[in-house]
């Protein structure tokens, strides 16, 4: 049978399905956390799912890029070590995915699928579905508009669902996708003309509810890549960043990493753990010098691979998605609206 | 089919912030941190230190057999009950043979644990020597203090909250961005509200760069200050002196709300209590005590150091603190701790460490601690019985005589109690490992081979023993299946007049300079991250704390570019510091944002210049070259 592009489930039958998904495979979503926290968990139920929530601060990379990831174990038989990998990748579906955090994907599979190719990454992204949920009410702090990255994607995802009234439309982006509607023939049915146009309502609705949060990538891009930023500027914003490293952490595009070895029940374990770029000794070379000792240089550093010209000619994308999770998780004022703003006007006020 | 991605709230077990973070494990193993994104401490924000919490847990050296040193010294894997024998007849053994014994509790160690940890002293032990290693700068900040216990401190708002809110902020500090990174955060962004900001320390740091102004103040400085602050309020100052400070004391006195944030700087004792009294004293001649949206915060070093003194990890009072005569909360203690504790007046950790025949540890490692590592080593390699709790091998636990697993931070329940009071769940997100149990249980069941009746049988019963006998914990109540941390706001809860304290000490005046000691060498802070176990044991942390270490294994001092210019040195020459306690070879780091003739050594280099600095924290030294 050939499944049609565009599809329609009842929203009482959206439990059925997910609960049949979840016989069969890991599935992770969304769910009510402590103080209304969302988290990203492994559901046990599609009861646990949540439909209507602002995105999660956690970003779902850590289930493609885990922050500790073995990659391979050492044991040493007879003197001699023997290297095993141990890089797990077992199937399973995101549900929920934001429409930002699926473009994040789609940036952190053409950096790891440039050659040699990272296999543990690809192996792991070839084996996960991600279902996005459009944002017909775009998030407080997001700007993913100003990103091309939302609130609704025309690719990267395996299956995109839009509320509707008591119906969820169901675009299906790839083969991966479709397999989740394997066997659901009961659930699901072709889209009338009249939903697909609903469907495109919904999103010109959505793009004229952004909030006040705005992002002018282009003009920082002009500033950043011809030189007109001078160090003093990018000294000035250091002094209001405490070099948490929490802007890389939960950014949806960033993958730098540490290769740290672990002892455990007498092998070594070799795990890939992720680093930021705003820690002090993440460029230390081994002589002891530091290229960017300064934190200026580093949050210069940040921002360049993030929003410069040279970057986006080798990409195709700024490094950021605008989901507005470093707005939250900040323990400075340095986000990324704050900074493209300060690059803009040359001038920072903290 | 299903690997289990989950996640339990806890909180940063670092500093004394209390930020929300989620443990996050897959199949039932840690693999990181998540922050929490509406958690009334953080809401959404961590430090790296907070980003890096799981990392101990899987890094550090791990703990995981009791051991008992045999008739050969060596440290051999045995049993628990066989460990927890040997630990409670030794200990016994030295009490019968009338000498003293005594326990250390920690502020990386939960309230319970604190708790049962005093109650080992008092009750177990029926001694008064218990203390932990940075209790007493905390807790001599809050003594300097009194004169500023607010009268009502229920209905205001948070100190963090109410700080962003300030008008004019006094932060006094070491470095707040390393030592306290949420504070520093709620100073930013007060700075960016267009809060004047007021930095006092030995280093322009990040924040005194964004400072309204920044006033030099040494280790040694403190009753200097205090005479100017207190000398100066409005009307009182003297005409054509000292204007900038002026300046300072009219914008603090004129502010709607103003806030008062004071670190413990590397002072003596009697230092830290003259700056308390003299913030103190300031607050209160000009009405911020008790205004609302005024606030002061004095900070605990580590993230349990104020809940560890309010469970009575201190010599000279009872758990709340209550007095050490007060019969009724004695009364409430022997029904809590299974027999009536020891009212006896201790000794504080150093003394402790040079009187005392037995010592517990509950994860400590006191050399990393103390102003003086070498001296504390050396103590506690003579002891004739360590019996050591901890979830990382430590040097302390390398010295052990018994030493016991217990599970790390990640791995345990229990509360912590932050620097505004609030109480808040610690979450398991893993299991232990080997053998390693909760430090409560380990302590119940030490108590009970020392003879205490009724040990606790879970968490839950240490909590109520600290609900029924310590009064400001009453409301410390976990309901069923309840996931919210617990909140409480207060000030510091020492009522210092119910409390019996011995006169503070003269405070030590700067060593005159003079042409034969012309500079002035003082110790930068009283605690250095870099070597805590939690930090060193975080291979992420490690690396940008040790890289310095590793740069500078001879340790180094900082000196003004001037003066070592006019000296003829040059940046990483050794030099020889001479003070009239003795000498030391020490590289040079050349800086041009000290004061003139002021030469500074970090926590962390502070053996290096034992023989020259003592157990002060200043010394009138000369320079010479070699």
């Amino acid at each position: 049978m050939t499944v049609p592009q565009a599809l329609v489930i009842r929203k009482a039958d959206l439990g059925t399905w997910v609960d049949s998904l979840i016989g069969r495979t890991e599935v992770i979503g969304p769910t009510r956390g402590p103080r209304g926290d969302v988290l990203l968990a492994t559901l046990s139920g599609a009861r646990e799912l949540l439909w209507d929530f602002t995105n999660a601060l956690q970003p779902p990379k850590q289930f493609l890029l885990p922050q500790t990831e073995p990659l391979v174990q050492i044991r040493t038989a007879r003197g001699h070590a023997q290297a095993e990998s141990v890089a797990d990748a077992h199937p399973q579906v995101l549900f929920n995915v934001r429409s930002c955090d699926v473009k994040g994907f789609a940036v952190l599979r053409r950096m790891h699928a440039q050659p040699p190719g990272d296999t543990a990454y690809l192996r792991r992204d070839e084996q996960t579905t991600l279902v996005c949920l459009t944002c017909p009410t775009p998030c407080p702090l997001g700007f993913c508009v100003c990103a091309d990255a939302g609130p609704f994607l025309e690719e990267h995802f395996d299956l995109q669902l839009t509320a509707m009234d008591d119906a969820m439309f169901v675009e299906v982006g790839s083969a991966k996708g479709r397999a989740l509607l394997e066997g659901q023939d009961r659930l699901f049915r072709p889209a009338a003309a009249s939903e697909v146009a609903r469907r495109a309502e919904i999103e010109a609705e959505a793009r004229r509810r952004f909030g006040p949060v705005t992002c002018h990538f282009g003009s920082a891009m002009r500033r950043v890549s011809t030189g007109r930023v001078a160090q003093a500027l990018w000294d000035a914003i250091a002094d209001w960043c405490l070099e948490c490293g929490g802007c890389n952490f939960i950014c949806p595009t960033c993958y730098c990493f540490s290769v740290r070895d672990r002892r455990e029940d007498g092998s070594w374990e070799r795990c890939r753990v992720w680093d930021s770029c705003q820690y002090a000794a993440f460029t230390l070379e081994a002589s002891g010098h530091n290229p960017r000792k300064r934190q200026g240089g580093r949050v210069r550093r940040r921002f360049f691979h993030k929003v410069s010209a040279q970057y986006y000619q080798k990409d195709g994308d700024v490094g950021c998605v605008g989901c507005g999770r470093c707005i939250t998780v900040c323990l400075g004022t340095a986000d990324m609206p704050a900074v493209v703003e300060a690059l803009r006007k040359g001038e920072w006020h903290g | 089919m299903v690997s289990g991605r989950s996640s339990e709230l806890s909180i940063c077990p670092y500093c004394a912030c209390g930020c929300g973070l989620y443990v996050q494990r897959t199949a039932g193993r840690l693999t990181g941190v998540m922050p929490s994104e509406h958690h009334p401490v953080s809401a959404g924000r961590l430090c790296a230190r907070g980003w890096a919490a799981h990392e101990p847990s899987l890094w550090g050296r791990r703990l995981t057999q009791p051991l008992l040193r045999d008739g050969d010294g060596r440290a051999v894997a045995t049993t628990w009950p066989t460990a927890l024998r040997a630990a409670a007849e030794h200990l016994r053994a030295l009490r019968a043979a009338g000498k003293a014994v005594g326990v250390l509790g920690s502020g990386r160690a939960t309230n319970e644990e604190n708790f049962l940890a005093a109650g080992l002293a008092r009750a177990g032990l029926q001694s008064g020597h218990v203390d932990a290693c940075l209790r007493a700068p905390y807790h001599d900040l809050l003594l300097g203090l009194a004169a500023a216990d607010p009268r009502e401190a229920a209905d205001r708002a948070p100190p963090l909250e109410a700080l962003e809110a300030c008008d004019v902020i006094l932060l006094v500090e070491g470095d707040l961005a390393l030592t306290h990174p949420r504070a520093a955060y709620a100073i930013l962004r007060a700075v960016r509200r267009g809060a004047r900001l007021v930095t006092a320390g030995s280093v322009r740091t990040k924040l005194a760069r964004l400072a309204w102004r920044h006033l030099s103040l040494l280790p040694g400085d403190e009753v200097a200050l205090a005479a100017a602050l207190t000398g100066r309020a409005p009307g009182q100052a003297p005409d054509g002196g000292g204007g900038e400070l002026r300046e300072v004391v009219e914008s603090y006195a004129g502010a709607q709300r103003a806030g008062i944030v004071i670190a413990p700087t590397g002072a003596d004792p009697a230092g830290l209590r003259a700056l308390g009294a003299a913030l103190g004293g300031l607050a209160a001649a000009t009405g911020h005590v008790d205004r609302p949206g005024s606030v002061i915060l004095p900070l605990p070093l580590r993230g349990n150091t104020r809940g560890a003194l309010e469970m009575g990890v201190l010599p000279d009072a009872l758990p709340g603190p209550s007095a050490l005569h007060d019969a009724a909360a004695r009364r409430r203690l022997a029904a809590a701790w299974g027999q009536e504790p020891a009212t006896a007046r201790g000794l504080d950790v150093e003394r402790m460490l040079d009187e005392v025949a037995g010592l517990v540890v509950v994860a400590d490692d006191p050399p990393v601690a103390l102003p003086s590592a070498e001296r504390a080593r050396r103590a506690l390699a003579g002891l004739e019985c360590l019996v050591v709790l901890d979830a990382f091998v430590t040097p302390t636990v390398e010295a052990a005589h018994v030493a016991l697993p217990i599970a790390s931070l990640a791995e345990t329940e229990g509360t912590f109690t932050n620097m505004e009071g609030r109480v808040q769940w610690l979450r398991a997100g893993a299991a232990p490992p080997g053998a390693a149990r909760p430090g409560w249980a380990v302590l119940a069941a030490l108590g009970a081979e020392l003879g205490l009746a009724r040990p606790p049988a879970s968490v839950d019963d240490v909590l109520a023993g600290i609900r029924a006998s310590v009064p400001s914990y009453a409301w410390a109540e976990r309901r069923a299946g309840e996931q919210e941390a617990w909140t409480q706001h207060a000030l510091p809860a020492v009522a210092p007049a119910a409390l019996e304290r011995p006169a503070a000490p003269e405070p030590a005046a700067p060593e005159p300079a003079d042409a034969s000691y012309p500079f002035r060498l003082v110790r930068a802070a009283a605690f250095e991250w870099g070597d805590d176990p939690l930090v060193t044991a975080s291979p992420t942390l490690r690396r940008d704390h040790v890289s310095l270490r590793k740069l500078f294994p001879h340790g180094r001092v900082d000196l003004p570019a001037l003066d070592a210019k006019a000296l003829g040195i040059r940046d990483g020459w050794q030099v020889k510091l001479v003070s009239r306690a003795g000498e030391a070879l020490i590289p040079v780091n050349l800086r041009d944002d000290l004061a003139p003739r002021t030469i500074l050594v970090s926590f962390a280099f502070r053996d290096q210049l034992a023989p020259v600095l003592g157990a002060a924290s200043h010394a009138a030294v000369r320079v010479e070259r070699v």
